[in-house]
């Protein structure tokens, strides 16, 4: 497949010639990957690898429903997902790309007392953060969303919901070729269809990483792997505390505009969002149970349609388009897992996304970068640290997967 | 209706009954047809060529494939989007309608899209409107109402789904052209049960001819074989179950043994112009006339590159159209096949290059490149001949990986799994005689239960030569998305080499068609322009649903259980305002929760509590596994005395929380909340299953036994009246239980608290839940529900589990560190609770006041000290007392000091409370002992 490409605006992607060292081996070509790759050259660092052992963009990147939000539930994830959904809005300038990025907010509903009371400490929370966000009442959720069904004397009636006005959602594959293309051209060498296989360690220090091709050295080897990432991890002897569980989506035929903001319910275990192709966007909770398995499968799509139809019963002689699955990397306190780890020099990691990830890549990878240069953690991605797990400082971050549960 | 405007439909068709005329609207217009006829087919027989306007250019579109795979006869039926005309079914007085055009479908004001598309390229909305970034919003409501297909009835609130069901089979056979058939045939002849699936309402497949109908007929009567048609198999799900959508019933069907005959179907040619209204499959042409009995049109070019073009020419002749040319991309074609199109006078033309099809409505004629110059044939009807694409998906779905065949040109697949098996157009075998010959083998093979089969096929060796279209503007590869094969030059131009990404990029194979239509077309054409061998490309993940299926039938029939208590109705007499607790229908209030509070502080009240979860456990062992479940001790629990026991996970943090009664010995009485029970008794059973050697038995009861509680000063009167049970203190102290006859009704009677009156909790048979109820309520007993029992409770500083604590709360922050048992002895939860100790506990559950009459914070609100965040009100409510507002609270340890000051935000504004570490009621407990 070699195939010289002609260098003009839109070249995406080139063919490099993989070298025998680096500075930076990134493991993992999606977006945090890539993300991590476009700081880096930006700051001057550009000798660096991404390797991948799919296609570029290709594991969570490629599977995410792709829904931005930062209305988190902890002091600590709050800020964190506000600064990179900023990053985000100036995105398509930075990239010099159209990653179609709509701001068309975000309710999550609340079809239970129980599930108000945990909506309002996120409203004001956020609120008190600066994240613009609070607590709608039937009314108010008719005028966003005509379409739903607001008839009170059913199950799951919706009784209030959180909204959420600078939520929005992003063309998923774009902003990774985006990435990909500026950490291109700026130097950075992306190598898709390779495969780390181990990872070289010398007296707790790290060498670099060994593919199926040959030994690449490093000075500094990141981990920025999902559904793959306590794999990557035990190679260099470090147990993650991470599960890794099936996410399943669907989508269906396209249709006229109907829907013009995100929606989910935790209640339901669902969330659904109309494309500005028309499809309309359905996803769900994790599987139950830990698999690597990203077959879809027919109970929790048939969960998946059931409860979308008690918000949207209006749907049910739409016709399901394709489903499909990606790997969620959960933490036990629904967090994310960033920062240099105390027994391998040289070796950091970016994971432990679970189904939080791609709204904080660019947070993620800006960070991550600063870390690299300055060698300094920032001070918002400082809560995430891996050490949290021993001395008792765990999140509790269940509002980064509100329509999953696993734990 | 004028009769020019009808073409003439013959005497009969196969499918279709003459005596049987019915009539339905198409965008208004009155149609007739005849039962059995298709949307497509009536609407072709009127000669109504543009069914639809396409995704992007707004194209006109019309019948193409007329096997219910192309996106381009998508319609709106009664109000119900996307429905593909050609495998449709006509019923009488069906409302039809054209989608995606404005204002009508003949003149759609969006196709000037169609004349822009130099500035609409491949991907050309990445490429525009982000500068300024204020462009794209206002763009996007344009792109928003020139996307999509159909509409959706937003008002509708049925819910009607179709049923689901779970059936078995021996061997079930996927698609019924001349392999599945004959696999069939052969399978119940040695012995099978066989069940025979078609997707369209007819057995017989694409091809259905002479051939098919005998095999029909030997199915018919075979009463070994059960046949369903009209019923798509959407996919395949491990281990064994195929999904059918009938028009009655979803259904799961496990198999034993599946055979796939699902065949192959041709794919279009790629030429400028190849999607215009009247360029049609050949196979759906001749289905039209055969089947349908209608004549699509009368001048008719062929374009093929295969012989079987100049086979169906002379078919189409043999119905009377008028073939104009047969157009060829070899160079040659073997002389048997040239001495019988001669013979039937039809000219052809060999070695044509190129070809662009010309019509602005409709296919008006076509121009070819032959020998250098160009060629015009006036034509009304064009078909696509001979490409061929197999029906692969389920194949892929079961296992099976793919490779190269030589006679189809394209992929197909192989090495199937054990239990799965391969016959007919699927496998690349297009010969009629072939295909049946293979499929009484694999049937055979199948029902013998023996390995693989190998028959030798016969290879098409003649050299493949395509037509020359490449990079073609409006040469179309993916009708869904309006995707030209200039479209694709152009991404693979951009990088975008790899088949995962091309398709991303180009959105090729993600339309309706899911890949039915393009999938060939996209690899072949790929693999020209990077250079690749098909092969090398490999292939997208062909997912399911790989039939479209309405939400409605996946869903099913709803079935969410309400749990009512077997007091619902006496509550809903009383004039109760109900509410949904965890699952439970439960009285919010009868009156006003004040009243209610106020008459169990002063008087006494009666609440119903059947909703919680109970357990009775027995056994020599019960109280060895308790100790191991709760963090605290019960094996010292005396029989006849109740205990508060909380429990954890493994994690150390609060699962649930209840009372524990020990009636004798060896027999426990549990109670949990509300709404975790079924978690519990699993829980329960879990760790019982951790210890086989246990002599424990767990019985859940919850919906056994009915529970009521009296309360109040005057609870114990009211009870008394009852029993011959002593219930004074001295004979029934506080925290103790019995077993008593309450007014005839056999009961477990425990005396606890959690209002924080004196009170106990009757647990009783539930078909005595009215009877009892009406003893216990009367004119001088008031009812009271969740909302003043919330009040009650809050006001003697009880805990809710999962209100007041969260998934990381432990039980030393909400007060319970007297409770927990020392590191010597084993439970659950132990380490991380004593981790958790030693690294110090660093926020708490506490209560809080507010001075004055402030409105009272939400469950949930913020609560502020320095000016940040450091923490949550779990529950509060505005006290009985006082009316000011009281509740609990989360807080940073340092803050959990008496009258430690801190703001809550109430409605946008701070309001500050106090920390107060004393119930507000009662804070000895006096009331509840006496």
């Amino acid at each position: 497949m070699k195939r010289s490409t002609p260098r003009y605006q839109y070249s995406f992607f080139s063919e490099p010639e993989v070298k025998d060292s680096y500075d930076v081996v990134i493991i993992g070509g999606g977006v945090h990957g890539l993300s991590l790759a476009h700081y880096l050259a930006k700051s001057g660092i550009t000798d660096v690898l991404v390797l991948d052992k799919g296609y570029i963009g290709g594991g969570g990147s490629a599977r995410t429903t792709a829904i931005l939000r930062s209305n988190y539930y902890t002091a600590e994830a709050i800020p964190f997902f506000r600064e990179s959904l900023k990053l985000y809005e100036n995105l398509s300038a930075d990239l010099d790309l159209n990653l179609l990025f709509d701001q068309i907010g975000r309710l999550d509903i609340g079809h239970s007392e129980s599930a108000i009371y945990g909506l309002q400490t996120r409203a004001d929370f956020n609120r008190l953060l600066n994240v613009e966000s609070y607590m709608v009442g039937p009314k108010q959720i008719s005028e966003l969303v005509p379409s739903m069904d607001l008839r009170e004397n059913k199950l799951y009636p919706v009784m209030a919901a959180l909204y959420h006005p600078p939520a929005g959602v992003i063309r998923h594959d774009a902003v990774v070729w985006g990435y990909a293309r500026s950490a291109k051209n700026m130097g950075v060498h992306i190598v898709p269809f390779t495969k780390v296989i181990d990872l070289i360690i010398n007296q707790n220090s790290i060498k670099g990483v060994k593919t199926s091709d040959k030994e690449i050295a490093a000075k500094l080897v990141v981990n920025a792997t999902a559904g793959w990432a306590s794999t990557i991890a035990e190679m260099a002897k470090i147990r993650l505390p991470i599960s890794t569980h099936p996410l399943q989506v669907a989508v269906t035929e396209p249709l006229k505009p109907f829907l013009d903001t995100t929606v989910s319910s935790a209640n339901l275990h669902v969330y659904a969002y109309q494309t500005d192709r028309g499809e309309v966007v359905i996803g769900g909770g994790v599987d139950a149970y830990p698999s690597y398995n990203m077959r879809s499968g027919l109970d929790s799509i048939h969960h998946l349609v059931s409860n979308t139809l008690k918000m949207f019963p209006a749907l049910r002689d739409v016709r399901l388009l394709r489903q499909w699955s990606g790997l969620c990397d959960m933490t036990p306190d629904y967090a994310p897992i960033i920062g240099p780890v105390n027994d391998v020099d040289g070796f950091i990691l970016t994971c432990g996304w679970g189904s939080w990830g791609f709204k904080a890549a660019p947070m993620a990878g800006k960070c991550v970068a600063e870390l690299i240069l300055t060698g300094k953690t920032p001070e918002l991605i400082r809560p995430f640290k891996l050490s949290r797990f021993n001395n008792g400082k765990m999140l509790n971050e269940r509002a980064s997967a509100p329509a999953a549960a696993v734990h | 209706m004028s009769k020019a405007m009808r073409t003439v439909r013959f005497p009969s068709g196969e499918l279709i009954d003459r005596l049987k005329p019915i009539e339905f609207t198409f965008d208004g217009k009155k149609i007739e047809a005849y039962e059995g006829d298709t949307l497509g087919s009536a609407l072709a027989a009127q000669n109504i060529k543009v069914l639809s306007r396409s995704f992007k250019y707004h194209r006109p579109r019309g019948l193409m494939c007329v096997s219910g795979q192309c996106p381009n006869c998508l319609v709106e039926v009664n109000g119900s989007p996307n429905i593909r005309a050609c495998t449709t079914k006509v019923k009488n007085k069906m409302n039809v309608k054209s989608q995606n055009r404005w204002p009508t479908i003949r003149f759609d004001l969006l196709s000037i899209l169609d004349k822009l598309d130099l500035l609409l390229p491949v991907g050309f909305y990445y490429k525009s409107f982000y500068r300024p970034s204020l462009l794209w919003s206002l763009v996007r409501p344009l792109f928003r109402k020139a996307g999509g297909l159909g509409r959706i009835n937003t008002e509708s609130t049925k819910t009607s789904e179709k049923a689901h069901k779970t059936m078995f089979s021996d061997v079930a056979i996927v698609g019924s052209g001349l392999s599945g058939l004959s696999a069939a045939i052969a399978a119940a002849e040695h012995g099978s049960k066989v069940s025979l699936i078609e997707k369209h309402d007819y057995l017989g497949g694409n091809n259905k001819d002479v051939e098919e109908n005998e095999l029909i007929t030997k199915v018919l009567s075979n009463k070994s074989i059960s046949v369903m048609t009209g019923t798509p198999v959407f996919g395949f799900y491990p281990p064994d179950i195929i999904t059918l959508d009938t028009p009655e019933e979803m259904i799961k069907l496990h198999c034993k043994k599946i055979i796939l005959a699902t065949g192959c179907h041709e794919v279009p040619i790629i030429f400028e112009n190849n999607d215009l209204p009247g360029i049609m499959s050949a196979t759906g042409t001749i289905k039209l006339l055969r089947l349908y009995g209608v004549i699509p049109g009368n001048n008719v070019v062929i374009i093929t590159e295969t012989n079987t073009g100049y086979t169906q020419a002379l078919e189409l002749q043999s119905y009377g159209l008028n073939v104009v040319a047969v157009l060829d991309s070899r160079d040659k074609t073997d002389s048997k096949t040239i001495k019988l199109v001669n013979q039937a006078d039809i000219p052809f033309f060999a070695g044509v290059k190129s070809i662009k099809a010309v019509g602005s409505q409709s296919i008006k004629n076509i121009k070819f490149d032959y020998c250098g110059e160009w060629y015009y044939l006036d034509c009304d009807l064009t078909c696509y001949s001979g490409r061929l694409q197999p029906a692969l998906q389920l194949a892929l779905q079961a296992g099976c990986s793919t490779e190269f065949d030589a006679n189809l040109n394209t992929l197909i697949p192989t090495s199937p799994p054990n239990g799965i098996s391969l016959t007919g157009g699927l496998i690349g075998i297009t010969d009629k005689d072939q295909s049946i010959k293979h499929g009484r083998s694999v049937g055979i093979a199948v029902a013998k239960d023996k390995g693989d089969i190998h028959l030798s096929l016969q290879q098409d060796t003649t050299k493949k030569i395509e037509f020359e279209n490449l990079s073609s503007r409006k040469g179309f590869i993916c009708y869904c998305e309006d995707v030209t094969s200039k479209d694709l030059s152009q991404a693979v131009k951009e990088g975008f080499t790899d088949i995962q990404i091309l398709k991303r990029y180009s959105t090729i194979t993600m339309g309706p068609c899911q890949g039915k239509m393009c999938l060939t077309n996209f690899l072949r054409e790929s693999s020209v322009m990077t250079g690749s061998r098909q092969a090398e490309l490999g292939l997208t993940t062909l997912r399911p649903p790989i039939e479209p299926i309405t939400l409605g039938s996946l869903a099913g029939p709803g079935f969410i259980p309400v749990k009512r208590t077997p007091l619902h109705n006496i509550h809903l007499e009383l004039g109760a305002k109900m509410v949904e607790v965890g699952g439970w229908i439960r009285p919010y209030s009868y009156t006003d929760p004040y009243k209610e509070v106020s008459a169990v502080r002063n008087n006494v009240g009666v609440i119903d509590v059947s909703t919680l979860g109970k357990l009775d456990i027995r056994g020599r062992d019960a109280s060895k596994l308790l100790d191991f479940i709760y963090v605290n001790k019960i094996s010292n629990l005396k029989a006849g005395r109740v205990r508060y026991g909380v429990m954890c996970l493994e994690n150390g943090t609060v699962l649930d929380d209840g009372t524990v009664a020990k009636l004798s010995d060896n027999r426990f009485f549990v109670t949990t909340t509300t709404t975790n029970i079924e978690a519990i008794e699993s829980w329960f059973k879990w760790w019982l299953a951790a210890d086989t050697n246990l002599d424990v038995k767990i019985a859940n009861v919850t919906s056994e036994l009915a529970a009521i509680n009296i309360a109040g000063p005057n609870a114990r009167k009211i009870l008394q009246d009852l029993t011959t049970t002593n219930i004074e203190t001295d004979e029934f102290p506080y925290m103790s239980a019995k077993q008593a006859v309450i007014s005839g009704v056999s009961s477990i009677i425990m005396r606890i608290g959690f209002v924080g009156e004196i009170g106990w909790e009757i647990h009783f048979p539930s078909v005595y839940a009215e009877y009892l109820w009406g003893k216990l309520y009367s004119n001088n007993v008031n009812a009271f529900g969740v909302e003043a029992q919330r009040i009650l409770r809050l006001e003697k500083g009880h805990v809710i589990v999962n209100q007041d604590t969260d998934s990381l709360t432990s039980p030393l922050e909400i007060g319970l560190n007297h409770i927990v048992r020392s590191p010597k002895v084993d439970y659950v939860g132990k380490n991380q609770i004593h981790q958790h100790h030693n690294r110090g506990v660093k926020r708490k559950l506490v209560g809080f006041k507010i001075d004055g009459k402030t409105p009272t914070p939400k469950d949930g609100a913020a609560i502020l000290h320095q000016g940040v965040p450091v923490g949550r009100v779990t529950s509060a409510r505005r006290s009985s007392i006082n009316q000011n507002p009281i509740g609990l609270a989360i807080l940073p340890e340092d803050l959990c000091v008496q009258n430690q000051e801190v703001l809550i935000l109430i409605n946008e504004e701070l309001y500050l409370a106090t920390v107060s570490l004393e119930p507000a009621y009662d804070p000895k407990g006096i009331r509840l002992k006496e």
